[in-house]
């Protein structure tokens, strides 16, 4: 068996959202001016807020519900959002309580979905709509492996591996301990292995374990 | 290579691609991986689930789908949140304290919007209202009429035949200057022609001129036409205006609004057009015109409704 350990191992570093829309521990001021803004009825301020945070909404949407139901799912999202704005307390970043949001309205509805629709949608739509990836083809299954997941594990792979965002961000997120958003994230990357069958099929058994030098 | 230190090794495995290990414990791992093809496999593994999943790019949002959460928003929030939004949410609503006039000064485009000009505006409007106010409460009392303002200047004034135009302008145009046209046509209605100083009117007759209207009333000496030509410009103006505005905002309104808008708006034109028509088979009859003045205002309420509740000045 070959497997180059040095590129295996160089790390792939989290790109933290940290910064213009990401989770900061408190929501600054510019977020308050513009929270502010749309509580007074500023169509133009919701219409910004909604342009700021739309893609990633989306995308965290889109790959937890699927395509078939994101559009609705995002409406009903960015519903809750600007109804909830009135009770947003600026305890954690507005991009943070969002996400949050967001990612509740989309966890919510596969909880309400009848079970047999779980894992038949097909993302290749979604895949045709994007940049080529750097690997199409395992995008691609990766898209479909995703829809298979069980919805907790696929919330946590989407928003790290994903959408990049770190552990502290995604505890804030799912209102979860740190500890646990890095469980869920092994288990989910062990699930999605097994999905794409990325691990060595002679080793899938564990019984062949071989001692090489260092 | 033992399994039991595989599983005490596999949950670091993606905490080492992610780069959250400290430098000792990293260390570790990398020589366990290093001797240990089972763990190296599932780090590359791993390694390339991660990349594919960092090189997928985010879907772009459909092109529409803002304006279909406006219009969710325009239905679900005025029921919905009215009750339990902060009171401040509603400050920028139609109410009785801030009536159409404010809102088409609200709409004027060279007019900047915000605080600090409305700041500015606020101590001129309260005291345009008080001298208007107190210019009413004149004509109503008879004080004003019992004023010796100089003969002949007063009967220059009331020959004028500008008091229907301005009393039959919208409630929006009334300034002082109109008040005094009131007065002017008040006294001419009252009296014929002109009203000496310091003669006076009895109260019952002035507030029916006043605040009656003008329907039904001969009007001397055929002053009127001028005055007319004066009142439709005004409207035709007025309503031109508004109607620029709606256009120009149409874009931003949502569909329902549009929907509502389009069906009032071909209503009250059916309506105009009826009405101009009886004015003109009978152009001395002040009632038909009073009532195609109210039609014409009927309009200008239409086209202020749909750019406020359409959510461009909310």
């Amino acid at each position: 068996m070959s497997v180059d350990i040095a590129a295996a191992m160089k790390p792939t570093g989290t790109a933290s959202v940290s910064g213009k829309d990401g989770a900061r521990g408190h929501a600054d001021a510019e977020e308050w001016r513009m929270v502010e803004a749309c509580l007074s009825g500023d169509q133009r301020a919701m219409e910004a807020l909604y342009h700021r945070f739309k893609r990633r909404v989306f995308s965290l949407i889109v790959r937890i519900v699927g395509v078939v139901d994101a559009e609705e799912v995002v409406q009903e999202a960015f519903v809750r959002i600007f109804r909830g704005l009135p009770r947003f307390r600026g305890d954690s970043a507005l991009g943070t309580w969002i996400y949050r949001l967001s990612v509740n309205a989309a966890l919510s509805h596969v909880d309400r979905r009848p079970k047999q629709a779980e894992g038949e949608e097909a993302l290749a739509q979604l895949t045709s709509t994007s940049a080529p990836p750097r690997d199409p083809k395992l995008a691609a299954r990766l898209e479909e492996a995703l829809t298979r997941l069980p919805s907790g594990y696929r919330a946590v792979i989407v928003l790290h591996d994903i959408e990049g965002m770190s552990h502290e961000e995604i505890s804030a997120i799912l209102g979860c301990r740190i500890g646990t958003s890095k469980s869920q994230l092994f288990k989910a990357r062990a699930r999605m292995r097994e999905l794409l069958k990325l691990d060595d099929p002679g080793l899938a058994d564990g019984s062949d374990v071989v001692e090489s030098g260092p | 290579m033992r399994k039991d230190s595989c599983r005490r090794f596999e949950p670091l495995l993606g905490e080492l691609l992610d780069g959250e290990l400290d430098a000792k414990t990293a260390d570790t791992v990398y020589r366990h991986a290093a001797i240990c093809a089972r763990c190296a496999a599932k780090l590359a593994a791993t390694r390339r689930l991660v990349e594919a999943a960092r090189s997928l790019q985010s879907p772009e949002p459909p092109p529409l789908l803002w304006a279909r959460i406006a219009t969710r928003l325009a239905d679900e929030l005025p029921q919905k949140e009215r009750v339990t939004a902060k009171p401040r949410r509603d400050r920028r609503r139609a109410c009785w304290w801030r009536p159409r006039w404010w809102w088409r000064w609200q709409a004027m485009p060279l007019v900047q919007r915000s605080w600090k000009w409305q700041a500015k505006a606020a101590p001129v409007l309260f005291g345009a209202t008080a001298v208007v106010i107190a210019l009413l409460w004149l004509v109503d009392s008879g004080q004003l009429l019992l004023q010796p303002a100089g003969g002949a200047q007063m009967s220059q004034v009331l020959a004028t035949p500008s008091g229907y135009a301005a009393s039959a302008r919208p409630t929006s145009f009334v300034s002082a200057n109109s008040a005094v046209s009131i007065v002017s046509t008040v006294s001419t209605i009252s009296t014929g022609s002109t009203v000496s100083a310091g003669s006076s009117l009895p109260d019952a007759d002035l507030r029916d001129a006043v605040f009656s209207g003008v329907r039904g009333r001969a009007w001397p000496g055929g002053t009127g036409e001028h005055g007319f030509v004066q009142a439709d410009a005004d409207f035709a103006e007025t309503i031109s205006e508004l109607g620029r505005l709606v256009e120009k905002e149409r874009h931003r309104l949502p569909g329902s609004v549009l929907v509502e808008y389009e069906s009032n708006l071909a209503a009250v034109e059916r309506t105009v057009r009826e009405k101009e028509e009886q004015v003109r088979r009978h152009p001395e009859d002040y009632g038909f015109r009073d009532e195609l003045y109210g039609t014409y205002r009927r309009k200008m309420a239409v086209l202020q409704e749909v750019l406020v509740s359409g959510g461009s000045f909310r």
